[in-house]
Order: structure tokens, then C-alpha cells, then sequence
């Protein structure tokens, strides 16, 4: 079924000469305006996260730095909350916590998930009859149950928060990288590099890893937007990490006294954790739109 | 296809020992909270503690544990929860008609709104609509299902000082109308977000069947353009949207934790996130052996769907 | 009313016991997501509605000869399900069963401080260790096995001897160390014996326990675990239904011991979880009472429904203390009294509370035993950062180390509690101090109990009955283990255990007076800050509560909906 469309992506004419890589990505950019936002959203969450602390006009836990509950203005854009914290700087300080669970889900989740689909549908056999089989029996632990096994275990605290995001998104892509690795591994540009004699290795590493990539990267931003809401959404319920976290702040008492009329003390955060799921969304269905032939249209 | 249901079948019990396995020994691994510690209080003396430790079966050896589990388990009893001191398998019984109920009716809102959307949109392609519905389902993947949720029980509060019930369980079966009052609006509620994924996964489906030669075909037979979307269409974008309902049990199960927490509802999902918090080991395990269970019962049905929908897929 | 036994006007009994003693379970509450901390007014038992401190106590108005309807259902909120319905299994489940489904021997309002026979006719007290109680006329709820007999002596044996011997609900450690046997004499008198004099016997922490008190039939009290299915009492309300531990329906008894009463014809729960929730309900009418967790939301409701609502209000008993270490260097009294000069109580309370709080003394001021305000401002209420600063320089304390607070997460309040405690801290010490959150069991056992830890403890103390309750941490044993802090000081040792033994009210009065102006001259390490105000809101069609009385006011039958 999906033999045909990851060939289109190799056909090229050699007469034609590229445009500069600059141009191309111009060109692209035009074409995705949503992807464009995606991405600067993203590297803004990132930038924030990284030097949240040094970015922050006032320190996240410093009290009464200003009247609380008071309304957002020119020196508090976001208001301040019932201890006269500094919401804009809670917002910016909160994004640390996103950074770290998010990135632990990509990188430790579905960037390994990712490898080790791509190398078992590469090298087959049993490694990939192995990978196979122990995709199958994490799939029977869904993240929110290996947390609750976890937190049991080991209490309160970001370990089993991330323990449990990265394993559920670690065999979240793999099953469909498998599939597209084995086409590409069929391809006839891998035969005729092994032909002229490429090590098993050097193909893979040049030639599948790098075109199955961009689905790597499709994967690892849908993953990006799900770790961030799992990570609010525990916060919310009283089980996040005990740090200044966006969900956290929608929670509990700062809920009851949103309700009477201070809206601002939830609200900035929820803007952040939608923004930067947005963003991620964004960006990954413009990532997919340029690379996956299928769904360009 | 017999023989390769009968080969997933043997997988069954083999998972669920593997997991169950992982899931007693994490639990117990030495730096692992003390679940004694939590049914104590400041005057419980020293003596107390180790009758509560005995009575929870925690004085002896990991691995004894494990054996006297093990039999236990074998002969279907599941051991007493820690915290109330009653059958598991009761106590989960009793809550899963209400969790089951949030998780159809969600999973029912999710597909009707998903597939409806993605056909007008797939229909429709290019026009306002569509883009209309694609940014209102981007913008919906993004907002957390908690905020909405407490959305629905404020808002109507401080407009008109109406609050949709919360809490107060009244099975289906005895009063139809008071029970749908309180599960409708959060559920439909929760439909819609899971209808975003849904209603895209339909649309690009629906657009790739429509570049298909027989769907030219069929519309050059001269039928109308609704039953060729709906006969021949949806029909072969099955197999995709199966297989995301099936993926959507479990996160749907989230949903129904949180909505369960924001309108007071006493599921399944509250009494695991308690037990999970009170180190009711008993709770814990057998979650994990169950949710295994339910994971591959599911998987198997959605690959033995495969088989019934699309003659062109066999197993072997 | 049995005034002239010279013995029942001993023991001044006080406010409301909501928490009884068990920490661990009260806190586990939070944990399981109602998300308010003990002193917020919103304990597993509907809040009594109280009064604005000061003012006298009295049933709310009900006009002469307005003719009382009877028959209402009172609707109100649950904040938590309940892990059993079992009152054996539980803090909540025993409170909630022991004010509606089960009667009592006897209980004391706070407001007269005598205590008031329930089903005791009199109690007869020869000498501090031997009492003897005869009991009325009272029968248990028609319900199989038991259908409806009368209630014996024998079954009140029995209920004592079983609640004795739970480990699953927080006894004190009056019912292990002080209470001796309780047996029955003939159908209708029991004989108690203590093995030591104990002034607050019949406190509701101790012999008169909401839960431990309960009167059981003996048949059930001899296997307990029937009641994880049915409850079978003799109080006025019948338990008719629940959903897993939550939404219970109670029905009125009609065979209850005080004819005509009670004059609802049932009582409903509804579990609601999220305080935005419950406001929401409250506001619709769902249900006809909430608990407030501030200002804010009293405003908004008086705002939204004017006088068509009740707001009572009420001293909270629960102190929140900081709880530094007692040894070492610490056990020098100046670290302590340095340390507690330089927490700014004033800005504790406008930041938690919205500035309605009081300062707060060891004892809290809704006791006759607290500090006058007088000895509390020269003691444990005084703010001087500089002087503070100055004490501790004198000392040989080690301001170069960091020190760690730990509180128990989650829960904002106790987060927002250390977060303040630490910034007063560092602004006015110049200490460094590190956040460590920790959860329940871990922060109970290993920390607390288990005295782990090298700075402070932050926490909420329980809403207890008795002052002694509060000064028990004086002492070098604290319920059989060694003091949390290692605090270990003989003369604080005595006076603690001495007090139990003072049967006159005046005299232990000022002995419970006296040893909390010791504590700040040998540096006792428990540092109470603040108490808050909480408040209740309640439709003002619900006629005939009984406010300010505490606890009492939960036995009262005289409730009724005028709607």
C-alpha cells in the first residue's frame, strides 16, 4: 500500500538543479504558514524552559512581590496570584518542568522507539522478532496504568512521572517505522549499495535511517504535544512533581478562586499549555504534510 | 487465520505472566514505599504496626509473597484490597459498570463526531468548511480535557447558577434519563476531543479512496455522490479508524480518570488512582494482569476485524 | 441532666473533635483529591455550622408557633469516597456513622462544658478510677440478624472492648493506657474501670469518641466485618444505601430513643470532589450546605444570593505549626525562640487567609486554656526580625548549612505554607532552606515519627478536642515513641503528665496555661503560628440547626427544611 509513495520521494530529475537550501526552506515556509507558528512556538518553549530562571523578571516561589490577586498589568502582564507571585514569571518557570518531561518522552521514548522499530525492520529476523514481541507486551501496560504502578512503588516525585511517559511513547511509532524501514530496505538504491560492496552498517546508518527520518520526527512531535498534556493533566489531579508546574497552577485553590472572578491566575497557564500543544500540532501536521507524499495535496 | 488466532491466544497468559511478574516485583523493589506506613497514625504502637504488616501478608519475603500470590491468583482469588479489606475482584466489579459506561459513551461521541466531520471534510475539501473544522480540530487536540471539563460545571454556575449533576451514580438500567443526564454533557464533552485525532485520520483515509480507480468507477456508473462517499468510501477507511478506536481505549481510560475526578464520579479510574497513591499493592496488580488482558483481547479483535472488512487481508 | 454529680462538671469538654487522631488518614483524604487541608473546614463529616467567634450560641431563630415541617430531605456534600463504610475501616466512615447511625453513652457540648447524657440515664462516679452508667430505653434498627431488639448493657460491653482492639481506626492512647474493662453489670448497667486517673476521660478523643464510643449490637461487635456491608445502630437516622463508599442515603428512624424526633425524613450525600464543583451545586441548590475555603468564596456567594444564605463562621482548631528540631544545637532555647520571633504570623495570615486568622498560641485560641493575649504576644506570637537575629547570633547555631522544611505534597496549602515559612526564614535569619516535599507516608513515618530530618517540619495539626492533645509533644514520649523533634526536657515531661492527673477545671486550666509559657522559656521546638477562620454557607430554608455548639450540633433532630 505504501510502496508506491515512498518511492515518489526518490524520484528526481538529475538535469534539475536544486534550488539553495535557503530558497527551499522559504519556499516551504510559505507554503505551511501554521507549521512556521508551530515551529517558532516550539523553539520559544524550548528557549523559555532552557533559561526560564534568567528570562523571568521575578523569582517563580518570591511572595508578595506585588498586591495579590491583582489583575494583570504593564509591570505584571499576567497578574499576580492569591501569594502576590508573579504569574508571568510562574508561567515562564512552569515551562521547565513541560521541557524536561516532554524531552524525556521524546528523546528517551520515542527517539529509541523509533531506532529500534527502524532497526528491527531493517535487519529483521529475531531482533526484530524480539522488538516485535516486546512492543506487544508494553502495549499492554498503557502509560497512565505503568504510572499508577509506578507511583505506588516509588512515591511522588518526577521519576516515575517520566518513567511512565517515555516507556508508553517508546513503541508508539515503532510498528509504523517497522513497515516503512522494510520498503525502504527493499528499495533498489539498497541493493545496488550493497552491491558495490557497503557494509550492512553503512547503509543502514546512510541511507534508511535518513530517509525514514522525517517520520521519526513526525512521531516525536505528536509525542511532544501528548507528554505535555499527560504532565498537566496529572499535575491537575495532585500528582505531579512538586515544582511550579502549569497544571498545577490550574488546580485546586486556585481553581475555587478563578471562579469568583480572578480569572488570570488560571488562565495564563492554560494559554501556555495550549500554545505549545498547538504549536507542536501544528508543526507535526506540516512536517507530515511535506513529507509524507500521501496526505500532500 | 485460525491457526494464527490460536498463536495469539497462547501470547495471552504468556504476557500476562511476564507482567505480572514485573508489575509484583516493582513494587517491592527495597526502595519502594512501605505501604504500612500509610495505616498507621501517631498512636499506633510498634506492636500494632507489625500485626498491620502481618495482616497485609508484607511480614514475609518478597518471593514467598510472590508464591502465595501466584496460588492465590490461580485459583481466582485476587487477595484482598489494603485499604477496605475486600475482595479485589468485588471492588473492582462494583465500579466497572460506571467507567465502562463513560468509556462507550465517549468512545461512541468520539466516533460519531470524528467520522461525521472527516467525511464533510474530506467531501468538502479545500473550502471554508474544511478548513474551518481542521482548525477547530487542531485548536481542540490542544486545550487539556480537565480545563473543558471544569469549564462545564463553572460556566453554567456563574451565568445562570445552573450546575450539571455531579456525583450520584444512577445505573442505566433503573433510570435511563437521570442517568444520561449526568453522563451526557461531560462525555460528549470528552467525544469531542477524541474526535480530533478521529475525524483526521478520516479525512486523509477518505481522500486517498477517493483518487482509487473504482471510486472513478463508481462514479461514472452514475451513483449519486453521498452513497459512493458512504458505500464504497467509508467502507475501505474502516480498517484505519478500527484501529485508532481500539488505540483510544486507553487513552480514553485517562479521560475517564479525569472526568470521573472533576464530576465526582466514583469509577474505576478514582479507585486505581487512590489505590495507586495508598500503595494498595493487591489493587495495583491486579489492575496491571487486567489491563493486559483487556490490551490484547482488544488487539486480537481489532486484527480479527481486519479479516471480516477486508477479504484482501489474510494471516498466516 | 445529671448537674449534681460533681464529677460530669469536672471535665469542661471543648469544641469539636473532627479529627480525632488520626493524621495519617486525615491527610490521606487530600491525597485521595478532595484537595483541602484539615483546617479548611471541609472534613469528611459535614461542617457544623458555626458562629462568629465571640458571639453568643444559640439554635438559629425559629419564630413562635411556626408550624415546623417535618419530612424534608437535607441534601449535603461529601468531599472524599469513602474507602469502606465500615467505621471500624476508617476516620471518615466512623465520624460520619457515630453523629447519624450509632447512639451514644453520653456527650458534652462545648458551649456548657457539661456533659449530656445521651442513652445513660446517670453516671455514677465512687472514685477517679470506677464509673458506673445505667442506661435508658432504645432499640436498634429493624435489620436482620438483629430486627429491631432493645438496647443492653451487654451491647455497650461490647462496643467498647471491640473498638478497643482496631488498629484501622486512630484510637488515642487513652483507649490502650488508660481504659481498663468495661463490663456489664446487668441489662441495664455498665461498670467502666481505668487503670490510671486521666482528667479528660470523657472527652471526645477519649472515652467519649465519636467512633471508639459507638454503641454496636454485641452480635456485630463481635465480628466487625459485617459492617463492610450493612450498618445496624441505634441512632436516628437508618442507613439505607451507598454507591461504593459514596452518595449515602440515611432514613429517619422511627423508633428513635427521643419520640417525634428527628423531624428530617432523611438525609442525603452527594459526592463532590472539586470545590469549584461544590459551589456550583450549592449555588443550584443541589446542596443545601458548603464548607468555604475563603474569603473570596464567602463574598461571592453573599454577593450572588444575599440573605437567602446563612454565612457561620468559626475559630479553626487546627494550628499550623512549625516544628524544628529539639537537639543538638537546637535544643539551646534561643535557636527556638530566635526562630519563632522572626516568622511573620501577620503576613501568614494575608497570604493564606486572606487576613481572617488569628495568632495562635500552642493551644489555639478557641480554647478557655489558650494563652491570654497578653502572655501570647510577649511569647510565641512575638514578630522582631532584628531581635531574632541578634538571639541566634548569640548562639553557637550553624548559619552557614543548608536545612530543609518538609511538608507533605500535594496539597497547595501546606506547599504555600512552607513557601512562606522559608522566605521569612532566609529574609529574616539569613538561613538557607531548601523545600522538600514528601508524601503522606513518607513525610508521617520516616520523617515525623521516625524524626528524619535536619530543619523543620511544617504541617497543620488536627482539629483536636482536648488542650492536652496540643501540649503532648513536650513530652519525651509521644503515643509510645520518642519525641518527633528529640526534644527531651524532664521539667516539661513532668508538667505534661502531671496535668492529666488535675481533676479541677480552674487548676488544670492554669497548669495547661502555665506550661505553655515554660515551653517558650525552654524552647520548646513546636512553633505554632495561626489559626484561620472558616466559614460555611448554608440555604436559609434549613430551620433549627444548632450552631456553635461544635460536634453537638451534628446530634441535633430539630433540623428542618422550610421549603
Amino acid at each position: 500500500m505504501a510502496a508506491t509513495t515512498a518511492a515518489s520521494r526518490l524520484d528526481f530529475a538529475p538535469a534539475y538543479r536544486r534550488p539553495g537550501i535557503l530558497r527551499r526552506l522559504g519556499r516551504t515556509a510559505r507554503q505551511h504558514p501554521a507549521g512556521v507558528f508551530g515551529f517558532f512556538v516550539l523553539v520559544l518553549f524550548v528557549v523559555t524552559g532552557l533559561f526560564g530562571p534568567a528570562l523571568a523578571p521575578y523569582d517563580p516561589d518570591a511572595l508578595s512581590v506585588g498586591r495579590p490577586l491583582e489583575g494583570p498589568s504593564l509591570q505584571h502582564p499576567f497578574g499576580l496570584n492569591q501569594n502576590g507571585q508573579d504569574m508571568f514569571s510562574r508561567v515562564i518557570a512552569g515551562a521547565r518542568v513541560s521541557l524536561i518531561i516532554s524531552s524525556a518522552a521524546i528523546f528517551i521514548g520515542a527517539a529509541s522507539g523509533a531506532f529500534l522499530g527502524i532497526l528491527g525492520g531493517y535487519y529483521g529476523r529475531w531482533l526484530d522478532y524480539i522488538i516485535q514481541r516486546s512492543g506487544e507486551a508494553f502495549a499492554a501496560f498503557p502509560s497512565l496504568v505503568l504510572y499508577f504502578m509506578l507511583r505506588a512503588a516509588l512515591g511522588p516525585g518526577i521519576e516515575a512521572i517520566i518513567a511512565a511517559i517515555a516507556i508508553g511513547a517508546l513503541f508508539g511509532g515503532n510498528r509504523v517505522l517497522r513497515s516503512a524501514t522494510i520498503i525502504e530496505a527493499r528499495q533498489t538504491y539498497v541493493e545496488a549499495a550493497r552491491a558495490i560492496g557497503c557494509s550492512e552498517w553503512r547503509i543502514f546508518i546512510r541511507h534508511v535511517v535518513p530517509n525514514v527520518l522525517p517520520l521519526v520526527i513526525v512521531i516525536m512531535s505528536g509525542a511532544l504535544g501528548g507528554a505535555i498534556l499527560a504532565e498537566s493533566a496529572l499535575s491537575f489531579l495532585g500528582l505531579g512533581p512538586d515544582v511550579v508546574s502549569w497544571g498545577r497552577d490550574m488546580s485546586g485553590q486556585n481553581l475555587s478562586i478563578a471562579r469568583t472572578g480572578y480569572w488570570h491566575v488560571v488562565v495564563f497557564p492554560g494559554i501556555a499549555i495550549s500554545l505549545v500543544v498547538l504549536g507542536a500540532n501544528l508543526l507535526g501536521d506540516s512536517l507530515r504534510d511535506i513529507w509524507d507524499p500521501r496526505l500532500r495535496r | 487465520m485460525r491457526q494464527y488466532i490460536l498463536r495469539r491466544l497462547v501470547y495471552v497468559p504468556l504476557i500476562m505472566a511476564i507482567v505480572s511478574v514485573l508489575a509484583f516485583f516493582t513494587l517491592r523493589i527495597p526502595w519502594a514505599i512501605d505501604p504500612v506506613t500509610l495505616y498507621v497514625n501517631q498512636n499506633t504502637t510498634l506492636e500494632q504496626e507489625q500485626e498491620i504488616r502481618r495482616e497485609l501478608g508484607l511480614d514475609k519475603p518478597p518471593l514467598q509473597q510472590f508464591v502465595i500470590w501466584l496460588g492465590q491468583v490461580a485459583r481466582g482469588d485476587l487477595g484482598e484490597t489494603f485499604r477496605s479489606r475486600q475482595p479485589v475482584w468485588q471492588e473492582i466489579a462494583r465500579r466497572l459498570p460506571v467507567t465502562l459506561e463513560i468509556l462507550i459513551l465517549s468512545i461512541f461521541f468520539s466516533t460519531l463526531f470524528g467520522v461525521t466531520f472527516g467525511v464533510i471534510t474530506a467531501v468538502k475539501q479545500n473550502t471554508p468548511i474544511d478548513y474551518l473544522f481542521r482548525f477547530f480540530a487542531v485548536f481542540g487536540q490542544s486545550i487539556p480535557d480537565f480545563f473543558l471539563l471544569i469549564l462545564l460545571i463553572v460556566l453554567p454556575s456563574i451565568w445562570w447558577n445552573y450546575s450539571p449533576p455531579v456525583g450520584g451514580h444512577i445505573p442505566f438500567t433503573q433510570d435511563p434519563l437521570e442517568n444520561l443526564r449526568l453522563y451526557l454533557p461531560p462525555t460528549i464533552l470528552l467525544g469531542v476531543g477524541g474526535a480530533a485525532a478521529m475525524m483526521r485520520l478520516t479525512r486523509s483515509s477518505l481522500l486517498e479512496v477517493f483518487r482509487q480507480d473504482y471510486m472513478r468507477t463508481a462514479r461514472a456508473k452514475g451513483l449519486p455522490g453521498r452513497a459512493v462517499v458512504l458505500k464504497h468510501g467509508l467502507r475501505n477507511t474502516l480498517i484505519p479508524i478500527i484501529t485508532l478506536i481500539g488505540g483510544q481505549v486507553t487513552a480514553l481510560f485517562f479521560g475517564s480518570l479525569i472526568l470521573e475526578q472533576v464530576f465526582s464520579i466514583n469509577g474505576l479510574g478514582q479507585f486505581f488512582l487512590v489505590s495507586s497513591v495508598t500503595g494498595d499493592f493487591p489493587v495495583i496488580q491486579t489492575l496491571v494482569l487486567y489491563t493486559a488482558f483487556v490490551v490484547m483481547v482488544m488487539n486480537l479483535l481489532v486484527d480479527i476485524s481486519y479479516a471480516l472488512i477486508d477479504p484482501r487481508v489474510k494471516y498466516t | 441532666m445529671n448537674r449534681e454529680n460533681s464529677w460530669t462538671t469536672r471535665f469542661r469538654r471543648r469544641r469539636l473533635l473532627t479529627g480525632g487522631a488520626a493524621a495519617g488518614l486525615a491527610a490521606a483524604w487530600a491525597l485521595a483529591g478532595c484537595g483541602d487541608d484539615d483546617d479548611s473546614g471541609s472534613g469528611p463529616t459535614p461542617t457544623p455550622a458555626g458562629v462568629r467567634p465571640g458571639t453568643p450560641t444559640a439554635p438559629t431563630p425559629t419564630t413562635p408557633g411556626e408550624v415546623v415541617k417535618k419530612d424534608g430531605t437535607l441534601k449535603l456534600r461529601q468531599n472524599a469516597i469513602f474507602a469502606t463504610i465500615n467505621p471500624y475501616g476508617g476516620l471518615d466512615s466512623g465520624l460520619l456513622w457515630g453523629f447519624t447511625i450509632f447512639d451514644h453513652l453520653w456527650y458534652t457540648p462545648l458551649d456548657t462544658g457539661i456533659r449530656e447524657n445521651f442513652l445513660a440515664t446517670s453516671i455514677e462516679q465512687p472514685d477517679p478510677l470506677h464509673f458506673t452508667v445505667k442506661i435508658g430505653e432504645a432499640y436498634f434498627h429493624n435489620k436482620p440478624p438483629i430486627n429491631g431488639r432493645r438496647v443492653k448493657a451487654q451491647d455497650i460491653a461490647a462496643s467498647y472492648m471491640a473498638a478497643r482492639q482496631q488498629t484501622r481506626i486512630s484510637n488515642s492512647s487513652w483507649w490502650t493506657q488508660v481504659l481498663d474493662s468495661v463490663v456489664a453489670v446487668d441489662d441495664s448497667t455498665v461498670k467502666f474501670t481505668l487503670k490510671q486517673v486521666d482528667a479528660w476521660t470523657f472527652s471526645s478523643t477519649n472515652g467519649g469518641s465519636p467512633i471508639g464510643s459507638s454503641i454496636l449490637p454485641e452480635e456485630i461487635a463481635k465480628d466487625p466485618s459485617f459492617m463492610d456491608r450493612d450498618l445496624i445502630g441505634s441512632g436516628r437516622f437508618e442507613f439505607v444505601s451507598h454507591e461504593n463508599g459514596a452518595n449515602f442515603k440515611l432514613k429517619r428512624f422511627d423508633k428513635w430513643r427521643i419520640a417525634g424526633e428527628p423531624y428530617l425524613a432523611a438525609q442525603e450525600y452527594r459526592l463532590i470532589q472539586e470545590q469549584a464543583a461544590a459551589l456550583a451545586a450549592f449555588s443550584a441548590e443541589e446542596i443545601y450546605s458548603v464548607a468555604l475555603n475563603n474569603k473570596l468564596e464567602r463574598e461571592d456567594l453573599v454577593k450572588r444570593h444575599g440573605d437567602k444564605i446563612v454565612i457561620d463562621s468559626e475559630d479553626s482548631r487546627s494550628v499550623w505549626t512549625v516544628l524544628p528540631r529539639g537537639d543538638g544545637q537546637w535544643a539551646d532555647p534561643r535557636v527556638i525562640q530566635a526562630i519563632s520571633m522572626s516568622i511573620d504570623r501577620q503576613e501568614l495570615i494575608n497570604l493564606m487567609n486572606f487576613g481572617e486568622g488569628k495568632v495562635s498560641g500552642p493551644v489555639p485560641p478557641a480554647f478557655g486554656e489558650a494563652l491570654p493575649e497578653a502572655d501570647l504576644k510577649a511569647t510565641w506570637g512575638k514578630y522582631d526580625p532584628a531581635e531574632a537575629k541578634k538571639l541566634l547570633a548569640a548562639t553557637a547555631f550553624d548559619t552557614s548549612k543548608e536545612y530543609s522544611i518538609k511538608y507533605i505534597t500535594p496539597g497547595d496549602r501546606n506547599q504555600q505554607f512552607a513557601q512562606i515559612v522559608r522566605s521569612q526564614l532566609e529574609k529574616n535569619l539569613g538561613l538557607k532552606v531548601k523545600l522538600v516535599g514528601e508524601d503522606l507516608g513518607r513525610w508521617l513515618q520516616q520523617s515525623l515519627y521516625g524524626s528524619q530530618y535536619d530543619g523543620f517540619m511544617v504541617y497543620a495539626s488536627l482539629a483536636y478536642d482536648d488542650p492536652s492533645s496540643y501540649i503532648g509533644g513536650y513530652a519525651k514520649q509521644i503515643g509510645g515513641r520518642p519525641n518527633w523533634a528529640g526534644y527531651s526536657n524532664d521539667e516539661m515531661d513532668d508538667l505534661v503528665k502531671k496535668q492529666k492527673t488535675i481533676l479541677d477545671d480552674a487548676q488544670r486550666k492554669t497548669a495547661v496555661q502555665d506550661i505553655q509559657r515554660k515551653a517558650w522559656e525552654r524552647g520548646a521546638p513546636f512553633i505554632p503560628t495561626f489559626i484561620a477562620i472558616t466559614n460555611t454557607a448554608t440555604w436559609a430554608y434549613v430551620k433549627g440547626r444548632v450552631v456553635g455548639r461544635g460536634s453537638y450540633g451534628l446530634f441535633n433532630g430539630k433540623v428542618w427544611i422550610d421549603k
